[in-house]
């Protein structure tokens, strides 16, 4: 297939130019989102967040001493694409649900038995009669089955008049799933093209009559005004004068110059008429403007908490995410377990280390001593590397840490080794240090190689924990070649000057 | 104090009694591998949702099971966690992953308010994400194999490359076999245990191989009969490649007792591995250079 036949302009005119550019767009979008997240983020205000851009399409976000998973959750995932539409008139919005009512009827009237029974049956393809069903799934196929088919279609009304609102249209939200499916009907969508021109039904935000119904409005498709032109949105109380929003919570939104302008044309230009304002392509409120707005203002109301005024300032301050945001893996550890198990890891490694400590005491006795010197002092390399990384000290980083002690004392073990071998051949002490040092050096190299080979893979494919144990490991590794290979010796070698030794004590 | 002080076992003439045990070893593995039907992975591979509880008091499994059945949740694996008040849940991908966790807190707050809970950890992975880990972890290992492989042809001999890489193979495969045999979970963390004793038993190997290729030198080329220098090589580097595994065996040990129910299952890893690898590079690595050197020349 060519592309750039379809989707070339001027300044794109072979295929690769349409990949690439679709490559920067593509790039760019999870750019944009990481900028996006990590400004909502730092409103939300967590302690040191960490905010990762991992492989292509995917982002890490890391919060610590967050209480309320769940909001966290709604700050990250929402799009927070903000529109204003007008609202189609009530009297095209009442035209429109008439007419698709009418069709819905025209469609399950009853005399067209065979299709009717067969219906149930063939389930891969969804037909009218199994959409307008109540119990579409679960009806059986005995004539008492299809009866109350039958009965359900009759008393099915999708659309009907808000008792409180006249103006409002309510679809029961259990039928939510049918009534997109409805909609979705090439027939359906003539007939809002017909009655209400470039048209479409959205879904109110918030549902009706103890959560039972949720509202629908035909609004304009194009949008009047977007979230591009806000500069500052903020929570505030409802005013204790308007008693619609009285108790309840609002954000308040400041349009930048070409917004105020463009929001006060809108407003005066459709007075009396309902302006739409939509997030995320759910109705969030329909007011009825009153009046032309040229203050470069505008109020979100009716919201029930604070947190929630809160979370919406924030998704609308820090603009809209570009591509829509899925979350694909969540872990969360409890306080008390984190800080459990950060104390177990802890308190293990502490134990492993002393114990390793007086292992090469016994064993190598003085020598032990300063091999345990080394291996304290390459703990506090990783620890500060690790710092100066600024990588967070997690469970799989102990336990790498603990895993680097036990092999930290690994190249002076080969060196020790090697210098007994020396000094049974019955070399000086001198003599059986340079060659005890040269001989292990090739060995301590390429055995670290092959680990430090392990860490790298590890690091570039894992992800995560996995990277954070592969970090340590690495840096565990580079720190034991130099403690124990230079530290050591430098010791050895300013124990041996400071005065004459006999017997070296190993 | 020195173990092993003037060690000479004759380990490379014993080769057979090695190769015979680890044959074994890697046969069981094997067989639990695919009586198990592969390894038992957990939500990081599979996807799915886990959820670790504290409840206040002291809680059955069997109630809780009822609960749980009752609200539609009735292929969630229940155990407990660690102690008798705390619960690991697990639900497959056939739940999504958004609403587990709520259903699974409602359902328990409707049936039991007497026992309140707080959710210790929750861990959420889609299908997709756990597939892909599938792929990376067999990328992983296979590049520190391909990798590994060329530095000991390079740094060594082709034969010693090959040595080293079944000597892997042995570990890898026996760890996974044990972990298989006693049903244990293959988490993330455990494939970086696996990387690990691919790194460490590797490092045993060379420091054996590393002696090979000195002795070989010093006692001159003798094509034909190796026995020897591979021989004492083993028996010269025998008290390094036990006070090694030792100390590192201490550490993993304890981290095993003390470093809590969520890095268990990754020690245990660890310390299979340092015993098996630990093992491996005295009896398998060496000795099968042995065999593949005399067999070529």
């Amino acid at each position: 297939m060519n592309i750039a036949r379809y989707y070339g302009n001027a300044e794109r005119r072979t295929e690769s130019d349409v990949i690439d550019y679709l490559d920067k767009q593509s790039t760019e979008a999870v750019d944009r989102s990481l900028d996006i997240l990590r400004n909502r983020i730092d409103q939300f205000g967590v302690a040191e967040p960490t905010i990762q851009k991992q492989g292509n399409s995917r982002i890490i976000v890391e919060l610590a001493g967050v209480s309320d998973p769940e909001r966290v959750r709604g700050i990250i995932g929402k799009t927070a694409l903000l529109e204003f539409k007008l609202l189609k008139s009530r009297e095209i919005a009442d035209r429109v649900a008439d007419r698709i009512n009418k069709y819905i009827q025209s469609r399950i009237q009853p005399g067209d038995s065979s299709k009717t029974e067969k219906s149930p049956k063939d389930s891969s393809s969804t037909s009218l009669e199994e959409l307008f069903s109540v119990n579409d799934s679960s009806n059986s196929d005995t004539s008492k089955g299809v009866a109350k088919v039958k009965d359900s279609i009759f008393e099915e009304n999708i659309f009907f008049q808000s008792p409180y609102d006249p103006s409002t249209i309510l679809v029961p939200s259990d039928k939510e799933e049918k009534f997109k499916q409805i909609l979705a009907l090439a027939e359906i969508k003539k007939i809002i093209a017909e009655e209400g021109g470039n048209a479409e039904f959205l879904w109110g935000s918030k549902k009706q009559g103890n959560g039972q119904y949720t509202p629908v409005y035909l609004v304009n498709k194009k949008s009047e005004l977007g979230g591009e032109s806000i500069v500052d949105a903020r929570p505030q109380a409802g005013s204790p004068n308007d008693p619609s929003s009285m108790g309840k919570f609002e954000s308040s939104l400041t349009f930048n110059d070409d917004g105020a302008r463009l929001f006060a044309r809108v407003t005066g230009a459709n007075i009396k008429k309902r302006l739409a304002i939509i997030l995320d392509n759910r109705v969030v409120l329909a007011p009825t403007l009153q009046t032309k707005i040229a203050n470069g203002r505008a109020r979100i109301t009716g919201l029930d908490t604070f947190d929630d005024a809160k979370d919406l300032s924030i998704v609308l301050k820090a603009g809209a995410l570009p591509a829509p945001v899925r979350i694909i893996e969540e872990r969360t550890v409890g306080p008390s377990l984190g800080h459990d198990s950060i104390m177990a890891g802890s308190y293990s490694a502490l134990i492993g280390l002393i114990v390793v400590m007086i292992f090469m005491m016994f064993y190598y006795s003085f020598s032990g001593v300063i091999a345990d010197s080394a291996l304290f002092l390459n703990i506090l390399f990783i620890l500060s590397v690790m710092a100066s990384l600024g990588a967070t000290l997690t469970l799989p980083g102990i336990a790498g840490i603990i895993l680097t002690i036990g092999m930290a004392v690994d190249a002076n073990v080969l060196i020790f080794e090697r210098i007994r071998e020396e000094l049974k051949r019955g070399k000086t002490i001198r003599a059986s240090l340079d060659q005890g040092y040269a001989k292990a050096f090739i060995t301590i190299l390429d055995a670290n190689v092959t680990t430090f080979i392990a860490g790298l893979v590890l690091y570039t494919y894992g992800s995560g924990p996995i990277k954070g144990f592969a970090v340590t490991l690495m840096i565990g590794i580079v720190a034991s070649m130099f403690t124990a290979i230079v530290v050591t010796r430098v010791i050895f070698n300013y124990y041996l000057g400071a005065r004459p030794v006999k017997k070296l004590s190993i | 104090m020195q173990f092993f002080n003037n060690a000479h076992y004759d380990i490379v003439s014993k080769r057979k009694m090695g190769y015979f045990f680890s044959g074994t070893l890697i046969l069981i593995s094997i067989l639990s591998l695919i009586l198990h039907g592969g390894p038992r992975y957990n939500i990081d591979f599979t996807g799915g949702t886990f959820i670790q509880m504290k409840f206040q008091k002291d809680i059955e499994i069997q109630p809780l099971r009822k609960v749980l059945e009752k609200a539609g949740y009735s292929e969630v694996e229940l155990k407990h966690f660690g102690a008798p008040n705390e619960v690991a849940i697990r639900a497959g991908v056939e739940h999504p992953i958004e609403e587990v966790s709520s259903g699974i807190k409602a359902a328990l707050d409707k049936a039991m308010p007497e026992n309140p809970y707080s959710i210790e950890r929750i861990e959420k992975v889609g299908p997709k994400v756990g597939h892909e880990l599938i792929i990376e972890a067999m990328l992983a290992i296979f590049w520190a194999m391909v990798l590994i492989l060329f530095y000991i042809m390079w740094r060594f001999e082709f034969k010693f490359s090959i040595g080293a890489i079944i000597a892997l193979v042995h570990d890898v495969t026996i760890t996974m076999g044990i972990f298989s045999v006693f049903n244990i979970e293959i988490s993330a963390p455990i494939i970086a245990a696996v990387l690990t004793i691919v790194g460490y038993s590797l490092n045993d190997t060379i420091v054996v191989y590393d002696r090979i290729r000195e002795n070989l030198r010093t006692m001159g080329k003798n094509a034909r009969d190796i026995t020897e220098p591979v021989n004492r090589s083993i028996n010269e580097t025998l008290s390094r490649t036990v006070v090694t595994s030792l100390t590192t065996l201490f550490v993993v040990v304890v981290l095993y007792f003390f470093g809590g129910e969520v890095l268990r299952t990754f020690a245990l890893a660890l310390i299979i591995g340092i015993v098996v690898g630990t093992y491996s590079s005295i009896f398998i690595a060496s000795p099968i250079v042995v065999d593949w050197k005399t067999k070529k020349a």
